[in-house]
């Protein structure tokens, strides 16, 4: 029997990562931010790479294929015609393009050959978008479907819409329309989430949150900026951006005046906050700016649902993959999930470029050897699992009173504070002293098994309190989180439950189980899960089941006996700025740093005393 | 990481490199920018001059230090 092995890679730009597939199926994914533990870290994810191969017990020289997740010449045209184009206001964008095209990514190819010491021809690029179809549609549990991806740029690509099948067990993804850049829905989205002071391709999360707070009063100016287009998808008004030197100065003259005030400083605190208990009055300069962002989203989301369509009628399909950047947006996925011509939605677990080398990886597979169609490829939870043993054997040496001076701006140690640890020997035990735990207002780390692969934490590197108390959630919000107020927190709930909590207009799918979708929580639940809930009635559920994730679902189910309700407020186990917790140091480290009252990581327990 | 059968042959550097100077002309070519070609090739030459600078160790810093 012939073994195929291909590793996908995706680095250069942010969030590096690295994927293998043996055999059809994914063993390993991962981003390199995990290990280098530099969030969004964008170099060739060397420490993701050899840990894929170590966990698949495969060395480099074994390997069929190596696929990048997309074709640096093409990049590098856009990049040149782009930066000549504006020139001579783009010369420093000129300058600094050629430096870092010709001194390193243009020769990614040979790069990675070196790297890895491997035959070149093995070494493959994809184009950026079709990784992106691949990544969807490849995971989906269709056997066809219209897939859209949104981004901001890929080579020239910025959007695109493909009609996905399998010809005689091979995938077929036949393109059948895109935006080209400059028209990028991607950038408009990411040059206001700058104009409202956060950073772009990064803060287009707190641009979403921040649009609860807002009414669209600036709608029609954004529907001015950008449009539906019939032919290339997507059109921008180039008038008002300022693509080719986005980083150096995203506003244009015009832009700041169809929007009649200037960009907020970061500095400048945002007085919006979730768990206010009645409405938040904001001074207007501030609700000026949550008024952007509620335009803005609204015009994302009028647009997503545009393009979905198109998708849909040119497909010819009722099964609808997202991918790309855009796809994290999950208000807007709720809008898309609402239309009555879309049936099912999927959308892989990290739908960014930091999943496109499991679109690479699986599409190069695919290429070799064919895929068995219909079922969902793999599940959010293809990262790094650590043995806690090791670590544990320091705890007996810990002195919290010592790592006072390195605690998070806002809490204390107390006086005399000891760390106690024990090991149950049924795992039974464990959930049973967590869900005691989080019923009784505590903040409990919960660590277990393999890191979710993606930007959300589903019960494997999580941290839990219970979702009905406004100052437990205030307290992981000052002295443990660092989290801006405005943003919401996402809520974790046992399937059997869900319909309790929940208005779905759907039943229940993928994205629903992987918190891509914003759901409106039915006014009698409201007070049960209102640390969890946005100020506009909505909250971002896991809808889990036992088959999702067996110990966090009786964990849920532990918290439910104590509670009434299978549910817990569940937010990344990360300080944020940094990256999830990997490691059982990592995870010790921030919890000598924090307010966090109880940590599980594997069958461990630690408690403050 | 060891070298194998698959492993990289001394002459893997001059095709990718080749390989990815041709792909920008030809990617130049099919959205007719072929007029850029020249200012590539220019480009090109200028990089392989810096290349070989780079090689002499007192020279180096002058263009590591560009980067
Ligand atoms: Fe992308």
């Amino acid at each position: 029997m012939v073994v195929r092995r291909t590793l996908g890679l995706s680095y250069g730009f942010h969030d590096a990562s690295a994927a293998l597939v043996v055999d059809g199926v994914l063993v390993a994914a991962a981003a390199e931010e995990r290990f280098s533990r530099q969030k969004h870290d964008p170099n060739f994810p060397a420490l993701s790479v050899r840990w894929c191969l170590e966990k698949a017990g495969v060395a480099a020289s074994e390997l069929d294929a190596i696929v990048y997740h997309e074709d640096p010449a093409a990049t590098f045209t856009r990049v040149l015609a782009s930066s000549l184009a504006g020139f001579p206001d783009t010369r420093r964008e000129f300058v600094a393009g050629l430096k870092v095209w010709l001194g390193k990514k243009l020769w990614v190819r040979n790069d990675i050959s070196k790297r890895l010491d491997v035959h070149p021809d093995l070494v493959r690029t994809l184009r950026h978008h079709q990784t992106h179809a691949a990544q969807a549609f490849l995971g989906s549990p269709f056997s066809e479907a219209a897939v859209l991806s949104v981004d901001s740029v890929g080579e020239w690509e910025t959007a695109a819409i493909t009609h996905a099948t399998y010809e005689g067990g091979r995938p077929a993804l036949k393109p059948l329309a895109r935006a080209e850049f400059p028209d990028s829905l991607g950038l408009v989205y990411s040059t206001f989430t700058a104009f409202l002071g956060f950073v772009p391709m990064d803060g287009e999360c707190s641009t979403m949150a921040l649009a609860a707070f807002g009414r669209p009063v600036f709608a029609d100016e954004v529907r001015k900026m950008v449009r539906l287009d019939p032919e290339g998808l997507i059109r921008v008004d180039q008038d008002y951006f300022n693509f080719r030197n986005f980083y150096a100065d995203p506003f244009t003259p015009r832009f700041l005046a169809a929007l009649g005030g200037k960009p907020r400083s970061f500095k400048d605190r945002l007085p919006f906050d979730c768990l206010a208990d009645g409405p938040s009055e904001a001074p207007a300069d501030m609700n000026f700016y949550a008024d952007v962002a509620a335009s803005i989203q609204l015009v994302f989301e009028e647009l997503m649902v545009g393009l979905a369509k198109r998708a849909h009628e040119s497909a010819g399909s009722a099964n609808l993959c997202l991918a790309g950047g855009g796809a994290l947006n999950c208000v807007a996925n709720a809008s898309l999930l609402k239309q009555p011509w879309i049936e099912r939605l999927y959308v892989p677990p990290d739908p960014g470029d930091g999943g496109a080398s499991v679109g690479a990886a699986l599409y190069g597979d695919a290429l070799q050897g064919g895929r068995t169609p219909g079922k969902v490829g793999y599940g959010p939870y293809t990262g790094a699992a650590f043995d806690e043993t090791r670590d544990a054997a320091l705890l007996p040496h810990a002195k919290p009173g010592r790592y006072r001076r390195f605690a998070v701006r806002g809490w204390q140690p107390r006086p005399g504070e000891t760390w106690t640890s024990e090991r149950p020997a049924d795992f039974g035990a464990v959930i049973e002293e967590a869900a005691a735990a989080i019923a009784d207002g505590k903040i409990v780390g919960w660590c277990q098994g393999a890191a979710e692969s993606g930007p959300r934490a589903l019960g494997n590197r999580s941290i839990l309190i219970r979702p009905d108390r406004l100052e437990t959630a205030r307290r992981l919000s000052t002295q443990v989180k660092l989290r801006e107020p405005y943003r919401p927190y996402a809520l974790s709930i046992a399937e059997e439950e869900a319909g309790k909590v929940l208005s779905l207009t759907k039943a229940v799918q993928t994205p629903h189980r992987w918190m891509q979708l914003s759901a409106p929580v039915r006014p009698e639940a409201q007070a049960s899960v209102r640390a969890a809930m946005h100020v506009d009635g909505t909250t971002r559920p896991q809808v889990c089941s036992r088959e999702d994730n067996e110990r966090y679902h009786s964990l849920l189910k532990a918290v439910g006996r104590r509670t009434g309700l299978s549910a817990v407020l569940n937010t990344s186990f990360n300080e944020s700025g940094y990256p999830i917790v990997g490691t059982p140091l990592e995870a010790l480290a921030m919890y000598a740093r924090t307010a966090m009252d109880l940590l599980v990581y594997n069958g461990l327990v630690v408690r403050k005393t | 990481m060891t070298s194998s059968a698959k492993g990289r042959p001394w002459y893997a550097g001059f095709q990718l490199v080749g390989g990815a100077a041709f792909g920008v002309a030809k990617d130049l070519r099919s959205r007719r920018m072929g007029g850029l070609i020249p200012v590539m090739i220019a480009l090109y030459m200028a990089g392989i001059v810096l290349y070989f600078i780079n090689l002499v160790s007192p020279l180096a810093p002058f263009v590591y230090s560009l980067f």
